[in-house]
């Protein structure tokens, strides 16, 4: 395999979407996000070579299990992204879900691994260049004067003020100054006053043209499908003071929620990412690519569009940008651009499915294909019934991944080995998901809470320490029969 | 030998790239968040610096064989 076709299982439509919903937002996280996102599929690389796994019911169980949420967080991602420019969600998945299954089972196909990622950066990177010719600012220009706001307001031109938009999942907002918000369509929002210190809660039930007054410091529910518009010059609800705000972000939250999120990530891309046979330097531009071009739309994003979080989707940092363009951008329309980056989140969907098909493939041997369409099949029909954010499998995927099987392959080396009739690997493997699956489901109290959100950071201890502790029974055991 | 020796530096280096901006941010006067040509220093370092240091790593490690 190589490298581009190696890396390509990382940036998935929902991981690109996620960076760039955080830049573009400010969120504290970003830089630290950012940083991970770009190193930790370079750590995987370096990850010491291997024979093969040990082929076993449980592996392959797992290795579905992840892949499963893995699809399921990108198809998700690009329902997201359907439903923002007023497709179906279904379409999006349907449509997603066959031409990978056509690409990855057709013998042809496979020859050319490196062809999906390409077309999806391509088509990214080719929307960054629009941008950055269209505002004429370099990334570190647009940065800056995104930065040197004094307020992240609604412009006159943004689709939120002209026509409305739609919400893509419940969203509740939190209003920083007092505006007047119009009900394009039929909807109920609950609004929450904070009179004085008293908290009241009111229901409105509001026909399409109908106006709701808010105030500042008042929450606003919206439901999934609604549709509002809102008042040029005001704030963005949820968005960060002011530009310097924006620009200034950096990690707020304790040190283990931090340590959670790069131990996530970490063991996500060592599970995920296999160290390649050749063509490094491919795969390392794609990390360098990922870091630069994930800041750098943010960026364009923000001085474009500050409302790019608004309708509850990850996905709409992307699609903001292209939007938010002049119509004669050298000629391209921002819709033409919309359907650029479509296809290059479907190519990014396309290449990240080839990527865990491998992973399947290694664990299931030669039932790889009905396997392979049986966990492409539930994803999709997850992903249709649920409409989830796709960050939620998408964490829960990764985590799983670095605590079931990356951290009891690197604890278990090259051969650990069998105990109890077992590969020491796969009893690491088994207690890795079920340590993970207590925590995630365990209530723990106030001051654990981070290790019930990132239940990565238990599990993947105690699978490794578990293969280690076996490992050395073993040796013992060797040493006491010479 | 000598490539085990070096992809465990490369894996020690990037560890310490990822974990730098968490001590950085506890130092006092908070020297991560100041601005170079308008971007703070801790942008700089995620999306530009240790990216690049990174793959600098992992490219000599990879080729020394």
């Amino acid at each position: 395999m190589t490298g581009l076709g190696t890396l390509a299982v990382w940036p998935g439509p929902a991981l690109v979407a996620w960076v760039v919903a955080a830049v573009a937002a400010g969120a504290p996280v970003a830089p630290l996000l950012v940083l991970a996102v770009a190193l930790a599929p370079l750590l995987a690389l370096l990850q010491p070579a291997r024979a093969t796994a040990p082929r076993h019911p449980v592996t392959l169980a797992l290795v579905a299990i992840v892949a499963a949420l893995v699809l399921s967080a990108h198809l998700a991602a690009l329902a997201d992204a359907a439903a923002l420019i007023g497709a179906r969600r279904w379409h999006a998945i349907v449509l997603a879900a066959a031409l990978t299954l056509l690409v990855t089972l057709m013998p042809g196909a496979r020859r050319w691994p490196g062809v999906a990622p390409l077309i999806g950066g391509a088509a990214l990177l080719g929307v960054l260049l629009a941008a950055a010719v269209s505002t004429g600012l370099a990334p570190w220009a647009a940065w800056a004067d995104a930065a040197a706001r004094p307020a992240l307001v609604f412009s006159g031109q943004s689709p939120w003020v002209i026509e409305g938009e739609r919400f893509v999942r419940r969203t509740t907002l939190a209003f920083d100054d007092g505006q007047r918000v119009v009900a394009v369509a039929p909807g109920t929002f609950r609004v929450v006053e904070h009179d004085g210190g008293r908290r009241v809660v009111r229901d409105w039930r509001l026909g399409a043209g109908d106006a709701l007054t808010l105030r500042p410091g008042d929450t606003l529910t919206v439901e999934a499908g609604s549709r509002l518009r809102f008042e040029p010059g005001k704030r963005v609800p949820g968005a960060p003071a002011s530009g310097p705000a924006w620009g200034d972000a950096a990690p707020d939250a304790s040190p283990v929620r931090s340590l959670a999120l790069l131990a996530t990530l970490a063991l996500g891309a060592c599970a995920l990412v296999p160290a390649p046979a050749r063509r490094v330097i491919a795969a390392v531009f794609i990390a360098l690519g990922l870091s630069l071009g994930a800041s750098s739309w943010g960026a364009y994003a923000t001085l474009a569009a500050p409302e790019a979080g608004l309708a509850g989707s990850p996905i709409e940092a992307l699609l903001s940008l292209p939007r938010a363009m002049p119509g004669t951008a050298r000629g391209v329309t921002g819709g033409a651009l919309i359907a650029v980056v479509m296809c290059g989140l479907l190519a990014l969907f396309v290449a990240a499915a080839e990527g865990l098909r491998h992973a399947l493939r290694d664990a299931a041997g030669t039932r790889w294909p009905a396997v392979w369409t049986a966990v492409m099949g539930g994803a999709s029909l997850v992903s249709i019934i649920s409409v989830m954010d796709p960050l939620t499998p998408l964490m829960t995927g990764l985590g799983l991944a670095g605590a079931a099987l990356a951290a009891p392959r690197l604890a278990a080396g090259r051969d650990a080995g069998r105990r109890l009739g077992w590969p020491v690997e796969v009893i690491g493997a088994v207690l890795g998901a079920a340590v993970f699956a207590a925590v995630a489901v365990a209530n723990p109290p106030a001051a654990l809470e981070s290790l019930a959100a990132f239940p990565v950071l238990v599990a993947a201890p105690v699978a490794f320490g578990g293969v280690r502790l076996l490992r050395a029974a073993r040796g013992d055991a060797r040493s006491r029969a010479r | 030998m000598a490539a085990d020796r070096g992809r465990r530096i490369a894996v020690i280096v990037l560890v310490l790239l990822l974990v730098l901006p968490l001590l950085a941010l506890g130092l006092p006067g908070s020297p991560a968040l100041m601005h170079v040509a308008g971007v703070t220093l801790l942008w700089w370092y995620a999306a530009v610096a240790a990216p690049l240091t990174a793959a600098i790593s992992v490219v000599v490690a990879r080729a020394v064989r």
